[in-house]
């Protein structure tokens, strides 16, 4: 272990004498729009393997890029951050009328679902 | 098809579980509602114009169903998500990234984060999150089946990582190298850059080393008669870094001790933080190392040896926020006056 001096001005022992503030957890309005998102705006599909069980509750498609790729799980909530440029990006309107916008970044992990 | 539905309620999600430490599912930290959980593990701040406000939070899995192993992930380990807030807003939920490290390169919001695969080795990776996503593997010829920890610097239009702060191993004159590299954003690649010892000999000049492409220029370092503390082997990047006056940077950088798990639980990892300064230009040689210190213990147990300074910002003029996780379940902040970085690292 080591021997950190204590009240002589060093930074362990000034650090030590802060009392720190907890961050988010209070920040209710981000909070309440993260809960929306979730609420809302996303749900979990499936994209053909039955061993990722997760599905479209409203009875989404099963997901591929353009390309054909079978498309892994995942969200980002905000519309801005699409890149349709990306390779194997792709629209798909699910039959709840779900627009889903696939972003298929360079190691295909983003998924998209907006409202 | 089968249909996954999360339960109605769930009433032992816990995210600190570092043995019995006591701290169980309430998890003070998070936010529960309807069943789902959102904990936030570390708060990362950043200090550009582009951030001011602002930070990324890395947070457990906010919509849970990654953590239940019947539940693999197709290609890399699903545990950490951020979440990019803004002035009070929630700008992105980002998926399967850790550890982000905020900073604005050619006008954009970008982060570097680090994000597993399957076998929970990491990778660092870089994100532009406006005005579209985009995110890309950086590489590096040197780099080793596990990385993470690079420190971005992003100077004028180009991306520099700081790669290593004093690696003992690569040298084996007794002194550290601090290596800092150049990243090609949109690529990935990555080149060596600059490299230098970290030993802190007499003479700033004579302490940089010439390295592979640039010639490394000395500069004065204003550190007056303080003195100067060794630089630790195994010191690890942890928050973006911030200007200290108009020739240097600082940020607060770890290592990790072992030390002997408690009876009552917890880890043989035990974390200790310190600042150090660099040159604000490249090579960005390594100027100065502050005593180690940790953060405010918050838990009263054996989580308050994991702590992680994940992020650096100025809070006006006199002050910098340091915000940091602690037994990889509560994102904290304490402020500190510059003038007591000065004290400890110069500039």
């Amino acid at each position: 272990m080591m021997d950190i001096p204590e009240n002589d001005g060093s930074p362990s022992s000034f650090m030590r004498s802060l009392t720190p503030r907890l961050l988010i957890g209070s920040d209710t309005r981000a909070l309440a729009q993260l809960r929306r998102h979730l609420a809302n705006d996303t749900r979990i599909v499936s994209f053909g393997d039955d061993t990722h069980v997760p599905v479209l509750p409203a009875g989404g498609e099963k997901l591929r890029s353009r390309t054909g790729r079978r498309l892994p799980l995942g969200f980002i909530y905000n519309p801005t951050l699409l890149d349709d440029e990306d390779d194997g990006g792709a629209i798909v309107k699910a039959r709840a009328n779900l627009r889903i916008t696939l972003s298929f970044c360079s190691r295909a992990t983003s998924v998209a679902l907006t409202r | 098809m089968s249909l996954w539905r999360w339960p109605a309620q769930v009433s032992t999600y816990s995210y600190c579980g570092l043995g019995s430490t006591g701290v169980s599912n309430s998890n003070r930290q998070g936010a529960f509602w309807g069943g789902r959980a959102l904990a936030t593990l570390k708060a990362a701040y950043a200090d550009a114009p582009h951030w001011r406000g602002t930070f990324l939070a890395s947070t457990p899995a906010v919509d849970a169903p990654w953590h239940l192993p019947q539940l693999p992930a197709p290609t890399v380990a699903q545990d950490r998500w951020t979440a990019w807030v803004q002035r009070g807003r929630l700008r992105a939920v980002l998926p399967w990234t850790e550890d982000p490290r905020a900073f604005t390169l050619r006008g954009a919001a970008h982060m570097l984060f680090s994000r597993k695969n399957l076998n929970y080795y990491k990778k660092v990776w870089l994100a532009r999150l406006e005005p579209t996503y985009r995110e890309v593997l950086l590489n590096f010829s040197r780099s080793g089946a596990h990385e993470n920890n690079w420190v971005p610097i992003p100077h004028g239009d180009e991306l520099y990582a700081l790669y290593t702060i004093c690696d003992h191993r690569r040298r084996g004159d007794g002194t550290g190298e601090s290596l800092v590299l150049r990243c090609d954003p949109r690529s990935g690649h990555c080149k060596r850059a600059f490299s230098s010892s970290s030993s802190y000999p007499a003479s700033a000049s004579a302490s940089a080393t010439s390295s592979s492409s640039t010639t490394t220029t000395s500069t004065s370092d204003n550190d007056g008669s303080r003195a100067r503390t060794a630089c630790p082997s195994g010191l690890r990047g942890g928050s973006p870094l911030v200007k200290l006056g108009e020739t240097s940077l600082v940020g607060v950088a770890h290592r990790t001790l072992t030390q002997e798990p408690r009876r009552s639980g917890g880890t043989d990892r035990r974390y200790v933080h310190y600042l150090y300064r660099l040159e604000a230009q490249p090579p960005f040689r390594l100027l100065n190392v502050s005593a180690a210190f940790s953060f405010p213990r918050w838990f009263n147990s054996s989580l308050d040896d994991i702590q992680f300074g994940a992020g650096l910002a100025r809070r006006g003029a006199d002050s910098l926020a340091l915000s940091f996780g602690v037994g990889d379940c509560a994102a904290l902040e304490v402020r500190v006056p510059v003038a007591r970085v000065r004290a400890w690292v110069g500039g």
